[in-house]
């Protein structure tokens, strides 16, 4: 509460002496369609004092009476410069002229930018949707998801896994928000695909550190992704065609200039040619996305966003399994005063699950779902020059419903209901951003609140002991049940408080290079549950309480940033460290499916990572691209009770699953003239941690491989070349229709890269036992097809 | 049957993976080193209802290299005993390849045993109570349509009423001719073993005990079906999940499977397997 305080006098000490300022404010467009430009950099060129859109396009500027240069820019935008006499407070909505679209000359008339120089963010990454399908992918389905991994630090167990991996973090450690509304598992097929259609996407933004106070929930990174508002000025439309799916947007004006709506889909259709083969088996995912606006007056918009995304899996007459994310959101953009900007939020997420079992004598469905209501306000208050304010209050409301089994068709199982959990999770931040010189200053704090409230009856273990150490036995055991406690509805299980600070420096040495730092602390009160390698849709979302701390992460990260040849080409070169508390670990053989005592499944350990990365960009000419080459470790220990137990591998530190030493990858776009472009990428990494055997034995009739300790083996190096090109239609005079073919080759050369080692006695001849390396995506051709209109 | 269900949860990811024909897997050696040293207990004390002076056996063996494909080493010299509460106790004999045999123990339910075995200077021990298990109603075969991961085919199946007042695991074997049916498949530990939780009390009708198996007319087939306590069913689920892998990112790691047998003389150089004390009840039909 103090620093609360002390930060308050500050500003309004600030407040004060900006008195004698006025403030240019105002949204930044794009002049084509009229969706708000995130990002943007607003500048007055003789002060040298700029601000950049927040993510909802606005500026402000407070600067002393004058004349000045107004200038704005954006990546793939002509620059806008106007002169300004400044009187008076002024509102100035700008609209960004695209650069012509170039089709006789491949001279990109952009102005390359120097943000990742000056502005005082480090460990983030944006991404445009044309960059993501400019990236060669498999099967040629655009993934933003798979693309984010070629950029420095962001793994995944293998491919085709769920989730991803952030700076040695584990997958449930990423907040993934569509719209401010959190997406529980990102991916369709089981992790073929990320459950995120590129085409309804504005913009994508990860944080792997330096994370902002507005974000809370979760330890390792951010992935936030702002769809589309809808043309403002046309109707629109894009799509595509791939081997997997089809996708289509449409989009444009309700009332010209005032509101306008986006509606996109997307389906696979890898079913239909299933069925068309004669299998009686299906899988397939669809998504919707929507969204519309209305500006009601200079002062206030509203926003109506959805997401609905499912997948479908079914052995035919045996078993089915669907999924998927729901969220919805409500958003109120306020323009307070020329100085004072307000974002109010209503979500609502759910992410759910059922499994049909349809086989004979045990018809049954299980059905999962976490429920989420969230409200949430936002302020930036801009005080003079690049000074501002950010602050806020957020609260969710989770209902957790674990598990329910009813019997289907009338067979004879038991119906049964897990006890439903339920929590409030509270954030209140504040975060100061100051310019001193060459210095930049961002210093914040976020303080969170998470309640488990009733109605449940938790059980009391003897000694307060979920799991105890079997002595006798070796191995992890639930602790035993001496009674109940019964909480009523609303009634407080059990409380947690924390502060999360997080501060964040660039000093600027130059136009050309600037040395960044930061530090931040993070608190995660939701932990998934999982016990195989990659987390799969089914696995339990546990919140903390009696039982489960929360997991909290300390990040330091230092950087230096540099750019070259006027800013077409920008580098830089990063270390961290983190450390990470209380992650939680399943036990040996844990069962953790329809369980309704969670924690005594679990144990915790701690976290740590570190590394190096190394980024290189370049932004401009005919090739454009990146090399990302990352050094690190990323390790785990968990240590035993106490008498006889030894944790995990003796308490010892371990690699964890997504451990890379080395992991590189090099993504290159060549516009080889007005109608073909060509790109690849390659990636070389160190193999995954693995555990092989130490031996076999024979039992119960079978042969068993023998295992000790966990990931002390590695799969061999992994390493991949995919190719990709387009081919534009001719465009036709006059008329808007353009299309392009996507011809692309995934895996070149065919490299088998084990996504496992596994170890298992051949069903065919008894006796004999193998190791298998298991592998997807051998080479395979694709071919899209994207058109506008 | 949460077993039953969670098994085609297993299976659908295989299935998914199968689907889109991206997934390949190769033959591949890796270097593993010497086998660790390591005792392996196959111990079992069973009785049928009525019956006397079964033949118990206990099987001992060491782990083998991974890849030479040959019966792993037996443990042979070992001094092996068993005790009951009264501290009767009863030897077993060598039968030079592994295994000790005894045919004069008594056996009741709800009674504790205690392994004993002097192996190469080193004392284990292990210790269970034996459990009760209910009968076999009925034994009779049944024809199952194919699909992808099932043979089609006569299978095997029965009938059982589990008991309603207590906690019941299951393990069932089935014997072609007097041979033991069974495969390193990843579906074992949902078929061939279960927990009643989801069935308590309840009479199950037309259980497959063995899914793999397909027979042919003319076959006896036998299904013996053994009440485990606990923790022998979680040792032998993790056995069986161990022993079943896909490959797949949504297997479970790999792990050292722990049973109960306890060395005395250096508890960090564990033993391997279980000593387990069961009811059994066992059914015959001729397949026609």
């Amino acid at each position: 509460m103090k620093r609360t305080i002390y930060l308050l006098v500050f500003v309004c000490a600030n407040l004060l002496f900006a008195q004698d300022n006025y403030t240019i404010s105002g949204y930044v467009k794009d002049g084509n369609t009229g969706e708000d430009l995130i990002g943007a950099t607003v500048l007055m060129k003789e002060l040298g004092t700029g601000n950049i859109t927040n993510v909802y396009g606005f500026y402000a500027i407070s600067v002393p009476q004058g004349s000045y240069t107004l200038e704005v820019s954006y990546v793939g935008f002509q620059v806008f410069r106007q002169q300004l006499e400044v009187n008076s407070n002024q509102t100035l909505n700008i609209d960004l002229a695209p650069d012509t679209e170039v089709m006789e000359e491949i001279v990109v008339t952009t102005e390359a930018l120097n943000k990742n120089v000056s502005v005082n963010e480090m460990s983030t990454v944006s991404l445009t949707s044309k960059t993501v399908k400019n990236i060669p992918a498999v099967l040629g389905e655009p993934d933003i998801i798979r693309s984010i991994q070629l950029l420095p630090v962001i793994t995944s167990v293998g491919d085709g896994s769920s989730g991803f991996n952030v700076r040695g973090g584990a997958a449930d450690q990423n907040l993934i928000l569509l719209d401010e509304g959190v997406i529980f598992n990102s991916a369709h097929l089981l992790g073929l695909y990320s459950a995120i259609n590129p085409d309804a996407v504005k913009d994508v933004k990860i944080y792997k550190g330096g994370i902002p106070s507005r974000y809370g929930g979760r330890l390792s990174s951010v992935l936030d992704v702002r769809q589309k508002e809808g043309n403002l000025k046309e109707y629109s439309g894009e799509g595509g065609v791939s081997l997997i799916s089809a996708r289509a947007l449409y989009e444009g004006p309700i009332v010209k200039d005032k509101g306008s709506f986006m509606i996109a889909g997307r389906r696979s259709y890898g079913d239909a040619i299933l069925r068309a083969l004669g299998e009686s088996n299906t899988a397939y995912f669809y998504d919707l996305n929507l969204k519309t606006n209305y500006q009601i007056n200079d002062k206030n918009r509203v926003f109506l966003s959805g997401y609905f995304g499912r997948d479908e899996l079914a052995l035919g007459g045996i078993f089915s399994n669907g999924w998927g994310n729901t969220t919805g959101t409500f958003r109120w953009n306020r323009v307070i005063s020329n100085r004072l900007f307000a974002n109010l939020s209503a979500i609502y997420s759910n992410y759910d699950y059922s499994i049909d079992n349809l086989a004979t004598g045990a018809e049954s469905r299980i059905s999962s779902n976490v429920i989420t209501y969230n409200v949430k306000a936002d302020f930036a208050y801009y005080l003079q020059g690049e000074n501002n304010l950010e602050f806020g209050l957020d609260q969710k409301w989770y209902t957790f419903n674990p598990a329910e089994i009813d019997p289907l068709m009338g067979s004879n199982i038991t119906a049964s209901k897990l006890d439903e959990k339920f929590a409030v999770e509270q954030g209140a931040y504040a975060s100061y951003h100051a310019e001193a010189g060459n210095l930049l200053v961002d210093v914040g704090t976020r303080f969170s609140r998470f309640v488990r409230t009733g109605s449940q009856d938790l059980p009391i273990y003897e000694n307060n002991a979920p799991v105890v150490y079997n002595t006798f036995l070796n191995r992890y055991e639930e602790g035993n049940v001496v009674g109940t406690r019964s909480y009523g509805n609303g009634k407080k299980i059990k409380e947690f408080n924390n502060w999360e600070p997080r501060v964040g420096l660039t000093y600027v040495l130059n136009q050309e290079q600037s040395i960044k730092a930061s530090y931040n602390r993070m608190y995660q009160y939701l932990h998934l549950i999982s016990n195989s390698t990659s987390p799969t849709p089914v696995d339990v979302w546990a919140p903390s309480g009696e039982f489960i701390d929360p997991q909290m992460s300390d990040q330091f990260a230092v950087g230096y940033f540099r750019n070259f040849k006027n800013n077409a080409y920008e580098a830089s070169l990063e270390v961290y460290y983190k450390d990470i508390q209380n992650m939680v670990d399943y036990v040996d053989g844990a069962d953790i499916i329809a369980n309704n005592q969670i924690e005594t499944q679990i144990l915790s350990g701690n976290g740590r990572s570190y590394g190096a990365e190394f980024y290189l960009k370049k932004n401009t000419g005919r090739l454009t691209g990146w090399i990302s080459y990352t050094l690190s470790r990323s390790e785990r220990q968990v240590k035993g009770f106490g008498e006889g137990d030894t944790g995990i591998n003796n308490g010892d530190w371990y690699a964890t699953n997504f451990n890379k030493l080395h992991d590189l990858s090099i993504t290159g776009i060549y516009e080889l003239n007005d109608r073909w472009s060509l790109s690849g990428n390659f990636i070389l990494a160190s193999g995954l941690p693995s555990t092989f055997p130490e031996g076999r034995y024979e039992y119960a009739g079978i042969v068993i491989p023998h295992f000790e300790e966990r990931n002390q083996d590695q799969l061999p190096t992994y390493h991949r070349l995919d190719l990709s090109a387009t081919l534009k239609r001719k465009p036709k005079n006059g008329k808007k229709n353009r299309g392009e073919w996507v011809f692309g080759l995934y895996n070149v050369y065919n490299r088998i890269n084990a996504n496992s080692i596994y170890f298992i006695e051949d069903e065919e001849n008894p006796g004999e036992t193998n190791a298998f390396k298991s592998a997807l995506f051998g080479v395979n051709p694709n071919i899209t097809y994207n058109f506008k209109f | 049957m949460k077993k039953l269900i969670i098994k085609y949860i297993n299976i659908v990811y295989l299935l998914t993976l199968v689907i889109f024909l991206f997934s390949c897997d190769q033959e591949t050696t890796v270097d593993l080193g010497e086998p660790v040293q390591r005792l392996v207990v196959e111990g079992r004390i069973e009785w049928t209802e009525g019956s006397t002076n079964q033949q118990q056996e206990i099987k001992l063996s060491t782990i083998g290299d991974f890849f030479e494909n040959q019966q792993t080493p037996r443990a042979v010299g070992a001094e092996v005993w068993v005790t009951d509460a009264t501290d009767n106790r009863y030897d077993f004999e060598e039968q030079n390849d592994g295994q000790y045999i005894n045919e004069s123990l008594v056996q009741l339910i709800y009674e504790t045993f205690v392994l004993h075995i002097l192996w190469e200077g080193q004392e284990f021990q292990a210790i269970e109570t034996m459990v009760a298990v209910p009968p076999i109603d009925n034994i009779y075969q049944q024809f199952e349509e194919g699909n992808l991961f099932e043979d089609e085919g006569i299978k095997i199946a029965i009938d059982f009423t589990d008991p309603a007042d207590e906690e019941n695991f299951y393990f069932w074997e089935t014997f072609r001719n007097d041979e033991l049916q069974i495969l390193p498949d990843p579906g074992n530990k949902n078929n061939i073993i279960s927990q009643d939780e989801f069935f308590n009390g309840n009479q199950i009708e037309g259980y497959f005990p063995n899914e793999e198996a397909v027979f042919d007319p003319g076959d006896v087939v036998t299904v013996k079906q053994i009440g485990l306590s606990e923790n022998a069913y979680i040792y032998y689920f993790t056995l069986f999940d161990q022993a079943g892998k896909t490959g797949a990112l949504i297997d479970t790691p790999p792990i050292p499977v722990r049973g109960n047998i306890l060395n005395l003389t250096n508890p960090r150089n564990y033993a391997l397997g279980y000593f387990y004390a069961a009811e059994i009840s066992e059914a015959s039909h001729t397949i026609e």
